[in-house]
């Protein structure tokens, strides 16, 4: 019988019926396609082989060619979200990752500027504050020792952040959510116990090193998650040698960027 | 009017309405060329997933690890899979169990003294379920293109580690034992395609276990431990799907 298995065939073209529009729609309405560029289905150049391509026998000239039939050309949509020409707040926390005694959590702001859309300068200020794990009293145990640590309260950093990566996420196969990937590098000060009394040695040079991820939402707003290292020269006892401190976190951030809306403008 | 004549008038009809078609056909010369990408062009669905990977542990207090395992997933669809998997390895002590004196200087921790830290992992052997819902495509400096999903993962497992001894047993310079323990771990993963049929694959997991440690001289307590693992490996898709 004809009509039962009919059916799914008829649903499936009423569904490609309804998508095909929306399909339509979605190409123009999102920023980038990332396609790679169609693979070549010959190696053998089209024409030596039939007699022709269809341009020669449309025209009846042998050799005749056009450039832009010949092109592989790649489609290169709009980007989703322009940030150039914007200033960027920020506010983030920071949990350390490489500290398994003294675990720290930042939390801080950020303030930039986007000279271009994919390089930006910003000011960074973070609080950081300490708490100790199970493991400094394990290891005293163990090694009837005492745990000593840089004790990091502050840091002020200027950075530059650069954006060469630029994507798009899909998620569950269905809604678009755009994205870029930086790097970001920088100096500024770092206040740990031994900037104020009784050491009195004041702010310590300081550098970070770190990259992350920002997703857009939409035209105001992105959602950021990096991971930065802050490195500076500390001396936790005078008993000690002096060495370079080392704090990897994770960040959780959220951005607003002003002004609130973009207009789109052609490279 | 002949039946004949009847089609020949329907064709001219129809070539009358296909002109205008014809013409902004020719009109675009990019027409057929263009061959944009919406969808997901590496796939997962019912295939079987075997992966070779090294794991390097982070934030440790006492040891770092070393391990190498293999895993062997299948993929219900493109956002749900399964997975078992094994690792065993090395470790070394971490610049953390450097003592120093102000008369002697710096020196690593003895054989007796590392004993008694915990952390010192030999294999571990679970299972896990992911979701990777997830599906993205990178454009890096407006010329590669890389296609990655992203997925969150949870599973249980067995974790074998080196027995902690109190100062009063190392003190008596005999090496400890094994001891197992299960475990359960969370994480997030990456695969980063490089074929239809491979991936690269970054994960980091966070394992938690219960494991005793010293609390004195010669006691103890069963606390909880967390354990970070950076993983990174290649996978091959095997079977069905597209």
């Amino acid at each position: 019988m004809l009509p039962i298995p009919m059916r799914p065939s008829i649903r499936s073209i009423s569904w490609m019926m309804v998508a095909l529009p929306l399909l339509v729609n979605a190409q123009e309405m999102q920023g980038l396609d990332l396609s790679a560029p169609a693979k070549p289905k010959s190696q053998a150049p089209q024409g030596q082989a039939d007699g022709g391509t269809p341009l020669e026998k449309a025209v009846g000239v042998p050799g005749e060619s056009d450039a832009a039939l010949e092109d592989r050309v790649k489609a290169v949509q709009r980007k989703g979200f322009i940030k150039q020409n914007r200033f960027q707040l920020t506010a983030f926390v920071a949990p350390s990752l490489n500290d398994a005694f003294f675990e720290k959590l930042g939390v801080g702001g950020m303030l930039g500027y986007n000279i271009q859309d994919a390089f930006a300068v910003a000011l960074r200020g973070a609080y950081w504050f300490s708490f100790t794990s199970q493991y400094v009293r394990q290891g005293s145990i163990a090694f009837q020792s005492q745990v000593l640590s840089s004790q990091l309260y502050g840091t002020l950093m200027l950075d530059g952040i650069w954006s060469p990566v630029y994507g798009k996420f899909s998620w569950l196969g269905k809604s678009i959510v755009h994205f870029d990937a930086y790097v970001l590098a920088g100096g500024g000060l770092a206040w740990s116990g031994t900037s104020g009394p009784p050491r009195d040695e004041g702010p310590h040079v300081a550098g970070e090193l770190g990259g992350g991820i920002r997703f857009y939402p939409n035209e105001w707003l992105c959602l950021d998650l990096g991971l930065v290292g802050t490195f500076y020269a500390d001396q936790a006892s005078t008993a000690l040698p002096g060495s370079i401190q080392k704090v990897v976190a994770i960040t959780l951030g959220v951005s607003f960027f002003v002004p609130t809306h973009f207009e789109y403008y052609y490279p | 009017m002949s039946a004949r004549t009847a089609i020949r008038a329907a064709l001219a009809a129809a070539a009358l309405l296909a002109a205008p078609l014809a013409e902004a056909s020719e009109a675009d010369a990019f027409e057929n060329k263009i061959e944009p990408i919406s969808g997901q062009l590496y796939t997962k669905a019912g295939k079987v997933e075997l992966e070779g990977l090294f794991a390097l542990s982070l934030n440790d207090a006492f040891y770092t690890k070393y391990f190498g395992g293999v895993r062997v997933g299948y993929h219900f669809s493109d956002f749900w899979s399964v997975a078992v998997t094994g690792q065993a390895g090395a470790s070394s002590p971490t610049s953390s169990t450097t003592l120093c004196t102000p008369s002697q200087g710096c020196k690593g921790a003895s054989a007796e003294q590392l004993w008694r830290a915990p952390g010192d992992l030999k294999w571990i052997a679970g299972a896990e379920v992911l979701f990777a819902p997830v599906y993205g495509k990178v454009n890096i400096v407006g010329s590669a293109v890389l296609h990655l999903d992203f997925s969150i993962l949870a599973g249980v497992d067995w974790i074998e580690s080196q027995k902690v001894l109190t100062p009063q047993q190392a003190s008596a310079g005999v090496p400890p034992g094994n001891v197992g323990a299960p475990a359960v771990h969370f994480g997030l993963g990456s695969h980063i395609f490089v074929a239809p049929f491979a991936a690269l694959t970054v994960e980091l997991k966070d394992y938690l276990y219960f494991t005793d440690v010293n609390t004195g001289y010669s006691t103890q307590a069963n606390t909880l431990q967390s354990q970070l693992f950076l993983e990174l490996g290649i996978s091959f898709f095997v079977g069905g799907g597209r």
